[in-house]
């Protein structure tokens, strides 16, 4: 009797469902033709959101001047906007997506790395948990007056409150997703011969990525905000600046072309980290 | 020699507000490729028997050695498969299969055909590179075994491995774990409180009682090495699963 033989037969009954790779049999072609024309009609519903409320726009602005241009800017001059300030937009749009590229990778990467150190030594997490719980639920933006006082308006004051933001998040996130390791894998594998040190390397890293990358999302679009509102408060370039010195010559389109370029900028971030996220979990059964 | 010598052994758990005798006064002796299995009704102490000959936790009094060896914590020389998924979601199942060698440095050729030796052995090799969540639950209790296997340990611990699967998938591991047993025995302790499956798979069934936690009796299988699921409806099997049975009973009424 060869090996195999033996566990044939016990493979055939728990091997049970094939995996599930979408091979599910249709209780009929109508139903599943009716399911996917029904999917292929909602996917199309979003476009139409958008359509209907550019249209919306244009009527009750230009159209039919429901709306006075002064509160809300017609299409033609949010174009106009975009035309005259050409250049200065896209440099006022790099100066914001720098500080808070740099103020989230910088922030972030800081507090994953104290969160791990604070989660593996006790009393780190006792040095510095009272600090972190303290400044913690500060809004950062409350510190604007400060961090112009100690930095001035250029990049760096900018770049210190959106790191902050992003520390704060990740360092909480990290020594919360290392306790939610559960033990049995870490039981495991020190049964399977690893060391502390292996157990760390193969065990905890890998498993608390999910929670590290869901950290780095709530991160970016905290960074923005917080780059931004300092913005607001005094800028050389950036599009907070522009927004807040727009707003001073009541120019709604040029407000409004800020909000758009911010909400653009956040959106192809994020989309960027889900997509890497994506990959990274794709080992993860709730995906 | 893989035999496990547990001595006098004891373990006290403390709270703030109170001691919990969980195990008391313990001895057993276990054979080398002996399967013993454990049966009790909860709060017997078996789980807490397994976690000390693992080395996860450390007797109160008492010793344990495993081939001679005093345990002093957890290592590869007994590897332990629970109730719980402990298949690491994160890796493929053939780098699961292949954990302990890793750690242990073995090199990756070497690696590469005794994971494929050990898939093979319980009928996964179709699935080496799949990630588990792929996987069926009694599939991924297959991936556990062979991980277990494969990481080369003297003993094999396991804790209700097979408590949470369905009867025919239970029944499906419980023919596959005799199979893997059959191709390279191994020193089994086996923790369950399911008498049909200890009777199936073990050469002794210890029976612990609770309340003090210690073994009651010790009951030798006398059903020999070959045995099918037909086996359950012998005569024999089923008047000792009976007496296995009154005997928990009894000792539960007594403890309550």
């Amino acid at each position: 009797m060869t090996r195999h033989d033996t566990s044939g037969p016990a493979t055939a009954a728990a091997v049970g469902p094939p995996a599930p790779t979408g091979s599910l049999t249709p209780p009929a072609a109508g139903a599943a033709g009716t399911e996917r024309r029904r999917r292929d009609l909602g996917r199309l519903l979003s476009p139409l959101v958008v359509v209907v409320l550019l249209g919306l726009w244009w009527l009750l602005t230009s159209g039919t001047e429901t709306i006075d241009r002064l509160y809300f800017p017609t299409p033609g001059s949010l174009w106009e906007a975009v035309t005259t300030l050409n250049t200065q937009l896209v440099d006022d749009a790099w100066a914001t997506l720098w500080r808070v590229l740099v103020s989230w990778i910088g922030g972030s990467a800081l507090g994953v790395a104290v969160g791990l150190l604070m989660a593996r030594a006790r009393w780190l997490f006792h040095l510095l948990n009272p600090v972190i719980e303290a400044v913690r639920p500060v809004p950062p933006v409350a510190l604007i007056p400060f961090v112009i006082l100690w930095f001035g308006i250029g990049d760096s004051g900018k770049i210190f409150l959106g790191a902050l933001a992003c520390f704060m998040v990740m360092v909480v996130n990290t020594t919360v997703a290392c306790g939610n390791v559960p033990p049995v894998y870490v039981q495991a594998a020190r049964s399977l011969g690893a060391g502390r040190n292996q157990v760390y390397r193969t065990v905890v890293l890998p498993a608390i990525v999910p929670e590290i990358l869901s950290g780095f999302r709530i991160g970016s679009a905290l960074a923005f905000a917080v780059v931004v509102a300092a913005e607001f408060q005094g800028a050389d370039a950036g599009i907070g600046r522009l927004i807040m010195s727009a707003s001073r010559t009541l120019n709604t389109s040029v407000v409004l072309l800020g909000t758009i370029v911010i909400a653009i900028l956040a959106v192809a971030l994020d989309l960027l980290i889900s997509r890497i996220s994506r990959y990274l979990t794709r080992w993860a059964a709730n995906r | 020699m893989a035999d496990i010598l547990i001595d006098g052994v004891s373990k006290v758990f403390t709270t703030a507000r109170k001691r919990t005798l969980a195990l008391n006064e313990t001895s057993l002796t276990i054979a080398s490729d002996e399967i013993v299995c454990v049966v009790g009704p909860s709060g017997c102490g078996k789980t807490t028997l397994l976690n000390l000959i693992a080395g996860f936790i450390e007797p109160t009094a008492g010793t344990i050695s495993v081939a001679s060896r005093r345990v002093e914590g957890p290592g590869a020389d007994r590897a332990v498969v629970f109730q719980a998924d402990a298949v690491f979601p994160w890796q493929s199942v053939g780098q699961n299969v292949g954990y302990g060698m890793r750690m242990r440095g073995v090199g990756r050729a070497e690696r590469a055909a005794r994971v494929e030796h050990y898939l093979n052995l319980v009928g996964l090799s179709d699935f080496r590179s799949a990630y588990p969540k792929e996987l069926s639950g009694g599939m991924r209790k297959r991936v556990d075994l062979a991980r277990a296997y494969a990481s080369g340990p003297e003993v094999l611990l396991l804790d209700e491995p097979f408590g949470a699967l369905d009867l025919f998938t239970k029944e499906a591991m419980w023919l596959a774990l005799q199979g893997v047993v059959r191709t390279e025995p191994k020193t089994i302790v086996f923790v369950t409180h399911d008498i049909e499956e200890a009777l199936f798979l073990g050469d002794r069934v210890v029976v612990m009682t609770p309340r003090p936690a210690r073994v009651h009796s010790v009951v030798d299988v006398p059903f020999g090495a070959d045995r099918s699921l037909d086996l359950r409806a012998d005569t024999d099997f089923q008047a000792l699963r009976n007496e296995i049975a009154h005997t928990l009973r009894e000792v539960q009424d007594d403890a309550a």
